[in-house]
């Protein structure tokens, strides 16, 4: 009998062990998968615990920040995203919500924001050891809230969108797409924000594809300049109107500007002049300017963004399409982030540096977890030319049309306008510039869809981000 | 002996300092805030009521094996540090059960003589028939459609018979195969014949197991209709009877277990969550899917006590009280739970091997072997390793039968323990 109950018992060290295999199975080696499992809830769970970690400007200043709320008769704990400018800033700091998933910043970030992240801070740990409250990490953007919101309110609710740049680094101070929508009220009113036909979900700003008009012209006259094809004096003769290979280049009403120089020409935003250029670099070499410019390419990693480009995909380019690349019309298609990006590559000396909006990572006890670094990218042009463009942009707004727009600032403006014919109505009004022109220290790029003139819509908006830009000056 | 009971209580003070410190953190890691009092007032019982058990049971088994005891209050303390973790509101009901358990155990303790249960083995028989007859017939509906009947309503408890009936079975199993064993194993012509002496033995055991599994799969308590065939089988195993008669009994379950397969939907649905619980994650694979994701969600060392989701699995503080410590604890907590029951029923099985005689032998084999492998149904089914069945895990489980069923059953290994490896009382009587 006793043998039989010693088997007996040695199953148990059979059986035991077995169990222990099994649960090995499900929790270490099939655990991720369980956690990813579309019906466990525990991911989603455990961000809801952890107090989401806020998303700062440059100055500190709170742009979105959670606190717990009591809230219902029974004490539960929820959290609850306050927000300082919640339409001036949808774009950057992007809505977060459980039916509709999340944008910007908030789904960019989402793993350091939520806590979620492998990379675990010395306050992490602390935390996890302690049991304290667990926070996520706080995001310093490059964002400065007040031009944001000097942009955001300078559109007035028009479709258009404005990108200001730190040339020197490429650091993004404003990225604004207008119309914006209430961040807080995506979860009440998705369907009206959703249907809005002025489309207020969209990015203008980094993903609205716009032909740039004459403010190109600044990139061709580059490109010539670079080239050796022209210098700022050199004269050309405008008819108001050339015919390049049978399409008829013409100036804006038939006007012929007559003897002008190359600065002039800019001044008085010639078509003919920089059709011909464009014509004269040719097609392979305005091409690979173009690329070095970050046409073609996604220059943006930290939020979803479009590339540029001067010809459709589907179509080569040909000569009377360059010509009329040349003034920024055939089929080149830009978006405002890339035009701030020429201008503060000029400013820079022909630098052109990556743009970014994420400054660091923190713990939220302060310990750096990630820190971005401004990138050069690419010598587009050299810092001669760069100064060369730099002084006719700057003649642009000292002698053209917009000289009475910026007039009230205290520092000097570098610019070129653009008015940009397109098939869906009125122009679009364009203004690309930079200042301080001595020492450069933001460039600007603001288009306003179907407005009109750029010098009269685009320009008066570009004034106030400076303005606000450059306040401490 | 002092040594050995001080060292009892030594284990036990680390128990203690376990436990307290559990509930401690289970307080503290409580995201939605709750009262103290409940967690303090289970940790003082827990204490209270082991520590003079460590006393009492000096009066009544002196010789008993002092592993036992601070494993019990381990795995009780775990049982109640996740109770109050999962379902807060039961903790003082089961605090309450804890001491009358308690009482059952010094209580059991306390026969002078294992061996004399035996005696009464047809009334043991015939008690543990009614009360499961008795659940048949005037159980309380449970279960969607209230086809599951396993509670007995008395006054304002209720209760669940086929724990006790399954204490009374393996007494009863006890009694008569230990008795008779050594008389089945001389005449043996050949292994496979069977004469009318062998019915006459088999028929009682035939009859017993008939009625309880019977009734076990009318109410639909598949977990406790497992374990009652298992422990047949391995008591007549144990007992060293012929193997013949092992034979029939495991065709016997065989054919049992295909006939209930074939014959009710509630069996064959098991299987097939069993087989894939992820085609039908919210209805009928919800919560072994549940139990998954919470074992998922525990990983190496845990969330931590409080920090777990499993409160939301559906019967989680009876059934599946396993899977949130595995969540909350990890793979490290579930493991050492795990080894703690492997260590009680050895210390089980360690007491019928020291037995001094061959009922009470067999008695205490039985009690391990009923404890162990309730451990491996419920724990195999949380784990996906069997089907899913409804039965508690002994001392954890919320539950005031199981816990009160299942001290009992400790007592009883206690005493048998303390016989088994005391003084011969005879030698006793005659100084």
């Amino acid at each position: 009998m006793k043998r039989n109950i010693l088997r007996t018992a040695h199953l148990f060290f059979v059986l035991f062990p077995a169990i222990g295999v099994y649960l090995a199975y499900w929790q270490v080696f099939a655990s991720e998968d369980l956690m990813n499992h579309p019906r466990n809830r525990r991911v989603l769970l455990n961000e809801k615990r952890v107090l989401r970690g806020t998303i700062f400007d440059r100055n500190a200043e709170p742009l979105a920040r959670s606190e717990f709320e009591l809230s219902g008769q029974g004490g539960t704990r929820r959290q609850v995203r306050k927000l300082m400018a919640p339409a001036a800033m949808s774009h950057v700091t992007g809505y977060l919500s459980d039916r509709y998933g999340r944008t910007g910043i908030e789904s960019k970030l989402n793993s350091h924001l939520s806590g979620m992240t492998r990379l675990r801070s010395w306050d992490d740990l602390r935390d996890f050891l302690m049991a304290d409250q667990r926070r996520g990490h706080d995001v310093f953007l490059t964002i400065d809230a007040h031009v944001q919101e000097a942009a955001y309110s300078a559109l007035e609710g028009r479709r258009g969108a404005v990108v200001a740049l730190v040339p020197s680094t490429g650091e993004i101070l404003a990225l604004t797409s207008s119309p914006g929508y209430d961040v807080a009220r995506v979860d009440t009113a998705w369907e009206t924000i959703q249907e809005d036909p002025e489309e207020p979900l969209f990015n203008r700003a980094t993903s609205g594809l716009y032909p740039p008009g004459s403010t190109f012209k600044v990139v061709t006259a580059g490109d010539a300049l670079e080239e050796g094809i022209a210098e700022p004096k050199t004269s050309f003769r405008c008819n108001g109107h050339v015919n390049i290979e049978g399409y008829d280049v013409r100036c804006p009403d038939g006007k012929a500007h007559g003897r002008v120089d190359l600065t002039q020409a800019l001044v008085v935003s010639c078509n003919v002049v920089h059709a011909q250029l464009a014509v004269q670099i040719g097609k392979s070499r305005y091409t690979s300017y173009a690329r070095r410019w970050g046409l073609g390419e996604d220059l943006f990693g930290d939020l979803p963004s479009k590339a540029s480009s001067i010809v459709r995909s589907d179509s080569n380019l040909t000569t009377t399409v360059l010509a009329q690349t040349g003034f920024g019309q055939g089929e080149v298609s830009v978006t405002p982030l890339q035009m701030a990006v020429i201008a503060a590559t000029i400013a820079n000396g022909g630098l052109r540096m990556q743009p970014y909006i994420i400054d660091r990572v923190c713990s939220y006890g302060g310990e750096r977890l990630q820190q971005t670094t401004p990138k050069g990218e690419q010598q587009v042009i050299s810092p001669d030319t760069a100064g060369l463009l730099a002084g006719m942009m700057e003649a642009v707004v000292s002698r053209g049309s917009t000289r009475g727009t910026f007039s009230s600032l205290s520092f000097s403006v570098a610019g070129k306008t653009g008015t940009a014919q397109n098939p869906h109505g009125k122009a679009h009004a364009w203004f690309i510039g930079f200042a301080p022109v001595e020492s450069p220290q933001v460039a600007v790029a603001c288009v306003i869809e179907n407005a009109g003139a750029g010098s009269k819509e685009a320009a008066p908006v570009v004034r106030d981000v400076m303005a606000a830009a450059l306040a401490h000056l | 002996m002092k040594t050995n009971a001080f060292q009892e209580r030594r284990l036990l003070l680390i128990s203690f300092v376990w436990v307290w410190g559990a509930f401690a953190i289970a307080y503290w890691n409580r995201y939605y805030p709750g009262s103290w009092e409940p967690a303090v007032r289970a940790a003082v019982t827990h204490f209270a009521i082991f520590f003079s058990l460590s006393f009492l049971l000096g009066y009544t088994c002196r010789q008993r094996d002092h592993l036992l005891l601070p494993l019990l209050a381990t795995l009780t303390g775990i049982g109640l540090t996740m109770i109050y973790d999962v379902k807060p509101a039961f903790l003082s009901r089961q605090c309450q059960w804890l001491v009358v358990g308690a009482a059952g155990l010094w209580l059991v303790t306390g026969v002078r003589d294992v061996s004399s249960l035996s005696r009464f083995k047809y009334t043991w028989m015939f008690l543990g028939a009614t009360l499961l007859l008795a659940t048949s017939l005037l159980g309380k509906r449970l279960g969607a459609s209230g086809e599951i009947t396993l509670a007995l309503q008395l006054g304002p408890v209720s209760f669940q018979p086929s724990e006790f009936a399954r204490l009374f079975l393996i007494i009863f199993l006890a009694g008569f195969l230990g008795e008779k064993s050594r008389l089945m194993g001389f005449r043996e012509p050949t292994w496979w014949r069977i004469g009318r002496q062998d019915l006459r033995y088999l028929g009682p055991l035939l009859i017993m197991w008939g009625i309880s599994l019977l009734f076990l799969v009318q109410q639909r308590d598949l977990g406790a209709a497992l374990l009652f065939f298992g422990i047949f089988i391995g008591m007549l195993y144990m007992a060293e009877t012929r193997i013949v008669y092992l034979t029939i009994g495991i065709a016997l379950f065989m054919g049992g277990a295909y006939a209930c397969y074939r014959a009710f939907g509630h069996v064959q649905t098991r299987i097939d969550i069993w087989l894939n619980p992820w085609q039908d994650v919210e209805n009928k694979g919800y919560q072994i899917v549940q139990s998954l994701f919470a074992l998922g969600g525990g990983g190496l060392l845990g969330t931590g006590l409080g920090c777990g989701y499993s409160a939301r699995i559906p019967a989680v503080h009876t059934d599946l009280i396993f899977s949130a410590i595995a969540e909350e604890l990890g793979l490290a907590g579930s493991i050492a739970v795990l080894a703690l029951f492997l260590i009680l029923v050895v210390r089980g099985f360690h007491a019928a091997l020291a037995a001094r005689n061959e009922l009470t032998s067999l008695m205490a084999a039985g009690l391990a072997f009923s404890l162990g492998l309730q451990v491996c149904i419920i724990i195999g089914g949380a784990t996906k390793m069997i089907p899913l069945t409804g039965i508690t895990l002994p001392f954890i489980s919320y539950g005031g039968s199981s816990l009160t069923a299942n001290f009992i059953l400790m007592g009883l290994i206690l005493a048998i323990s303390s016989e088994g490896s005391g003084e011969d009382p005879e030698k006793v009587e005659r100084r």
